[in-house]
């Protein structure tokens, strides 16, 4: 048994613990809850706020958690390829695709460079250079 | 190799230095003699670049003069998607 599994059998889920879970995973749970909620009320015949007096609490941290979530991930893409990202050409952006795709809660931190730098300052010769970089 | 801090942590030593967004690693390949776009003359001269952020910094050898050569640079495309 993994410490997630272990974590969510004994209701010991910590922040730590939750950001190791994917979205993927974590969306499959919330929404088998909320189908388990809806079945219950649609059995009852009562809307959720009336047989659970704390539902209207859970929805607003459901949305807290999801809202917080959609905030990360904007914020992974935004360091991946954002204004403070290297501008990449085709072979870094074809390699990249087939080798670091990523997951569903950020894309890969790794990107490969395979580029020629027009220009660069150099101490030697005439000052200038062109680099061609590949790492 | 491009490391970007997507995660949001930025190590220590990193973040003391001034980096926010990534870091990386390559090796270069130079050519002094009469440069032009596409024209290579003279002796290649092999070394190190590093990417900090946006900001490129690397060390080469020189060949002709037998000494370490040090490169700045900054990342930007001339030709948008090719170089």
């Amino acid at each position: 048994m993994d410490a997630i599994t272990h974590a969510e059998l004994f209701k010991k889920l910590k922040p730590d613990v939750v950001a190791e879970v994917k979205d993927h995973q974590f969306a499959d749970n919330l929404n088998t809850f909320k189908f388990a909620l809806t079945a219950i009320s649609a059995k009852a015949g009562k809307p959720p706020a009336e047989l659970f007096p704390s539902y209207e609490n859970w929805v607003k941290t459901e949305a807290a958690v999801v809202s917080a979530g959609v905030d990360q991930r904007l914020k992974a893409f935004e360091v991946r390829y954002g204004p403070d990202s290297e501008q990449i050409n085709f072979i870094e952006l074809f390699t990249g695709e087939c080798f670091f795709r990523g997951d569903e809660s950020a894309p890969s931190p790794w990107e490969p460079i395979t580029r020629l730098s027009a220009i660069q300052a150099t101490t030697s010769g005439p000052g200038l250079s062109r680099v061609l970089n590949w790492g | 190799m491009n490391y970007y801090f997507v995660k949001g942590v930025v190590p220590l030593p990193l973040s003391v230095i001034g980096l926010s967004n990534h870091f990386g690693v390559a090796a270069s390949l130079q050519y002094l003699n009469d440069p032009h776009l596409l024209h290579f003359t003279g002796r290649p001269s092999l070394g190190i670049m590093f990417h900090l952020d946006r900001k490129e910094a690397g060390i080469s050898w020189d060949p002709d003069q037998h000494k370490p050569r040090f490169t700045l640079g900054y990342a930007v495309q001339f030709v948008p998607f090719l170089l």
